[in-house]
């Protein structure tokens, strides 16, 4: 693993105002992302895990832009993309690439798996390729997946899940990119079809050496994959550590109880772990409670909690944690 | 251990739908039980039959273009199945004796009426109480299941409320009949993890609490581990290992169940074990040949596998209650 960073992210936030009324006004802001901060590696992957609405797809839609964040710096290459028109962003599109939860809906169905892969090709200025040199590239992309190259006359909907999602990853290959951001890219599979490709992930990145930012509510998954791991709860990230000192030492209440809210399947472990049961729901973020966001359901909550919105602070070697009661 | 009494048992059954491209055998062959006071898990991946089968079971299959062919169910000594489709017998087993708990919470309440009209209408079709008294149970349905302030709660749409709010409706309803039985379909699929969580130890504490039975279907391998006390594995519409959930988790003995516990990334994993996944996808149950389902997938199969019909389940040890359908001996290959 190389150590220089590919990217860094500076206490973005993304507010979404939300209009009422007949003359729209606006009635109040959604806070999804609330002053995020991290840096990726070259040729890690950097896990981002949290709950439903915690904020984890925003920032990884952020990061490429798909958003103008509200504040804050995404540096990508050295280079700060944040306020970068579409036209400055276009040379960097094709370089930071995005995989999609549902491999149905993000692929067009009345397009061929061959033509799909092809206008990832063949839509970039720079491609001076021939016909036939297009075509011997699907294949080698296909393979890379391994999608039989007989699957190229076919449509999505004659694909399995698995199937779709290897060619949404051809796709993102396609365009030679060095960052992908995978937004749960295999929570809408089956259980015998996560690991094949789980192990596909990890065998591209061994091969071509990609970074990826996954992101991912599933815990297990996200830490079979990850380097690193940031935890995030209502927009704010709450730790951020390597991957086996997240299950082996986590200190924030909040990851402690999301670790021990997944079962795991080895049954001496499982029947002597340790089972934090959260109460309560996660707030809107349109009304974030003051000071610690995790504050109303935490039971170590003081009264500094309550006002004091925690930073992250470094506990250990590459260990972070936003709490008032870890000293 | 004395055996406990069987609360119900199914026999034989089977189920299939009749499409345009063939006879789908959903549930072929199905027999497994339930005792008294204990939580038994149905596992396998979506298509396998899982849910049909306990669709069958209170004759909840829609006809056409499904139907029942053939099997037993018997609940407390009475066959479910000898009892037509919309008789006054069945209706009096669905919800009051058995009732179940689906996948999505949205689309099983019915987004027009209240939670109250809904939680109270369960309790009227069961029981002989006024408006008044039904609303008042329903009340106490809803603070059973931990939802705060539960007067005002009956009065919202579903729609008003959060995804582990609508599971716990869904459970209120279930258990306000004080039925005997809960079937739980893939009851938190849809929920995050620490509402996931929350879920469940509040139906393991009302199971447990009120001695029920419950039936749990679903694909959550870790979440069985927790919480069941004994696994029916299924496949294909067939069930293909069953036994305690110590034994099954400990020593699976059917190569799918091997593959699936090997293929599932486990937080307790030592970093950097590799996943083995399962080759290929799950076979489309349509003209499936008469051999052992999983054979195409299984890196164990052998050419006898090939030509041999469909394994039985049998015992893994003489006498044991660990039954497995395969023709190799897998001990000792975990």
């Amino acid at each position: 693993m190389k150590n220089n960073t590919l990217l860094e992210v500076n206490d973005l936030k993304m507010h979404f105002p939300i209009f009422k009324g007949a003359f729209g006004m606006k009635a109040g802001v959604v806070k999804a992302v609330d002053g995020v901060s991290f840096s990726v590696r070259e040729g890690e992957t950097f896990g981002l895990v949290g709950e439903s609405g915690c904020g984890k797809t925003t920032v990884g839609r952020s990061i490429l832009r798909i958003y103008k964040p509200t504040a804050g710096t995404v540096i990508y290459n050295g280079e700060d993309i944040t306020s970068y028109t579409e036209k400055e962003m276009s040379k960097y599109r094709r370089e930071m690439q995005m995989i999609f939860q549902d491999p149905y809906s993000s692929l067009d169905p009345r397009q061929s798996v061959g033509s799909i892969v092809r206008e990832a090709i063949t839509t970039d200025k720079n491609c001076k390729l021939s016909l036939s040199e297009v075509d011997a590239k699907v294949d080698e992309l296909l393979q890379l997946v391994e999608l039989d190259a007989s699957m190229k006359d076919r449509y999505p909907h004659e694909m399995s899940g698995g199937q779709r999602q290897r060619l949404g990853i051809a796709r993102a290959l396609a365009c030679n990119p060095k960052l992908i951001v995978c937004d749960e890219p295999v929570s809408a599979l089956d259980v015998s079809i996560q690991a094949q490709i789980i192990n596909l992930f990890i065998r591209l990145q061994k091969k071509l050496g990609l970074t990826y930012v996954f992101v991912a509510h599933d815990l297990a998954v996200v830490r079979h994959i990850s380097d690193r791991i940031a935890v995030m709860y209502l927009g704010n990230v709450v730790e951020i550590t390597e991957a086996t000192e997240l299950y082996d030492n986590p200190l924030h209440p909040y990851t402690k109880a999301l670790l021990s809210a997944v079962p795991v399947t080895d049954y001496d472990v499982e029947k002597k772990r340790e089972r934090i049961t959260l109460q309560g729901e996660v707030p809107s973020p349109i009304n974030a409670p003051s000071g610690c966001p995790f504050h109303p359901r935490c039971i170590y909550a003081t009264e500094e909690c309550k006002q004091k919105k925690p930073e992250l602070a470094q506990h250990g070697d590459n260990h972070f944690v936003a709490c008032h009661i870890i000293k | 251990m004395q055996d406990k009494t069987p609360l119900l048992v199914v026999k034989n059954l089977r189920t299939s739908f009749f499409t345009s491209a063939g006879e789908v055998k959903a549930v072929n062959d199905v027999s497994y039980h339930v005792d008294e006071e204990e939580v038994v898990a149905i596992v396998g991946e979506s298509g396998c039959g899982k849910s049909v089968t306990q669709m069958s079971v209170l004759q909840l299959v829609q006809t056409p273009p499904g139907k029942i062919l053939g099997g037993e169910v018997f609940y407390k000594g009475k066959d479910l199945l000898k009892y037509g489709q919309k008789s006054k017998e069945i209706r009096a087993i669905r919800g009051a004796e058995i009732s179940m708990i689906f996948q999505e919470p949205m689309t099983s309440l019915n987004p027009v009426f209240t939670i109250g009209q809904q939680l109270s209408q369960v309790i009227r079709v069961h029981k002989h109480v006024s408006r008044k008294e039904a609303w008042a149970e329903g009340v106490e349905a809803l603070r059973k299941v931990g939802i705060p302030e539960p007067e005002a709660r009956m009065k919202n749409y579903p729609f008003e409320m959060s995804g582990g709010m609508r599971q716990r409706v869904m459970i209120a309803i279930a258990i306000a009949c004080n039925s005997s039985l809960i079937i739980a379909d893939e009851p938190t699929t849809a929920l995050d993890v620490t509402t996931q969580a929350q879920v469940m130890e509040l139906l393991m504490s009302i199971v447990k609490g009120l001695k029920k039975a419950m039936i749990v279907v679903t694909h959550n391998l870790g979440l069985v581990t927790r919480y069941a006390d004994r696994i029916y594995v299924m496949y294909a519409g067939k069930i293909i290992e069953s036994g305690t959930t110590e034994e099954i988790m400990k020593h699976p003995m059917h190569p799918y169940t091997i593959g699936l516990l090997k293929s599932v990334p486990n937080l307790s994993d030592e970093k950097g074990k590799a996943l083995v996944p399962i080759e290929g996808a799950p076979p489309i149950v349509i003209n499936l040949p008469d051999r052992c389902a999983f054979c195409p997938r299984c890196p164990y199969a052998t050419e006898d596998c090939m030509n041999a019909s469909m394994p039985g389940l049998r015992p893994v040890d003489v006498g044991q209650k660990h039954l497995v359908a395969c023709h190799l001996d897998m001990r000792g290959s975990r």
